[in-house]
């Protein structure tokens, strides 16, 4: 799996696009099953309805307490952090490939979302966020009437 | 318990051929290797791994000789009433398998799961928990 090796920030190091280089060959081979993998984050999927929008993320082991989900006009930014696991200096690390750390989302939408009537809803590690447009950027249907 | 199957990566192939049985075959679901955390310590070895959508109903953990195989189904999910407007994860079914060392303790496994995340524990069997030796002098 990915290796990572710390480089000090600050200092060149000619080492250091080498040890990104392999950690980008690792990350690429060790996912050959997942597509469409957002870089280096977690994965977000975007559905749509007459009524506005629904954001879905798997997001196993997320720390509720740190997740913060905020809406400006058409945006909606998405800021959490994966629960992490404390361990004794003893330990040792066999294989670590869970993400863990922060994160941040910033999702832009066609229409003002209505802050309101939004809605979150997180269950077996995967967050719902429930987008409804503001009735005034809603599709409207003109009528034509012949002359 | 580092090293990991070759053939638990494929995808999952449906076992019988279509001429046999009446109806038609529904198609497989995609299967992929969720992504671990292995943690050994003096008496036991935790494995973490990332199963999101599946609870402890849809997850299938055995261990057979020496190969522990965990297996999560993933029902389709998503919001009733929308359309899927743009997809960076597909949903589909976990499937990974694991060497166990002969010195694990197979009575004493458990597992936990809690939004998502599987807490495998593996305790050390007593005879492979390192001991130390007194040095007399003589």
């Amino acid at each position: 799996m990915v290796c990572r090796t710390s480089v000090p920030a600050g200092l060149w190091s000619p080492f250091r696009d080498l040890v990104r280089l392999q950690g980008d060959l690792g990350r690429l081979f060790s996912e050959p099953l997942r597509t469409q993998k957002a870089p280096d984050g977690p994965a977000f999927n975007v559905w749509k309805s007459e009524n506005g929008a629904c954001v879905t993320a798997e997001l196993p082991g997320l720390d509720l307490e740190k997740l913060d989900i905020s809406i400006v006009g058409d945006t909606v930014t998405i800021l959490g952090q994966k629960a992490v696991e404390n361990y004794s200096e003893e330990t040792r690390v066999q294989r670590r490939e869970r993400a863990a750390g922060h994160f941040t989302r910033t999702l832009k939408f066609p229409f003002r979302v209505d802050s309101a009537r939004s809605e979150a809803t997180y269950n077996k590690g995967l967050l719902t966020v429930t987008l409804p447009s503001l009735e005034d950027d809603k599709r409207k249907q003109i009528p034509v009437k012949s002359a | 318990m580092s090293q990991q199957t070759a053939n638990c990566c494929k995808p999952r192939q449906e076992a019988t051929p279509a001429t046999t049985n009446a109806g038609e075959t529904t198609p497989s679901p995609k299967v992929f290797v969720p992504q671990v955390d292995i943690l050994e310590s003096e008496n036991q070895i935790l494995l973490l791994a990332d199963l999101p959508g599946v609870d402890q109903e849809n997850l299938d953990i055995s261990l057979e000789k020496n190969v522990l195989t965990l297996k999560g189904t993933v029902k389709p999910h998503g919001p009733e009433g929308y359309q899927l407007a743009y997809a960076e994860y597909e949903v589909g079914n976990f499937e990974r398998a694991f060497t166990v060392s002969n010195d694990i303790d197979r009575s004493g496994i458990e597992a936990v799961v809690k939004d998502g995340v599987l807490r495998l524990t593996l305790p050390k069997a007593k005879h492979a928990v390192s001991q130390k030796i007194a040095v007399k002098t003589a």
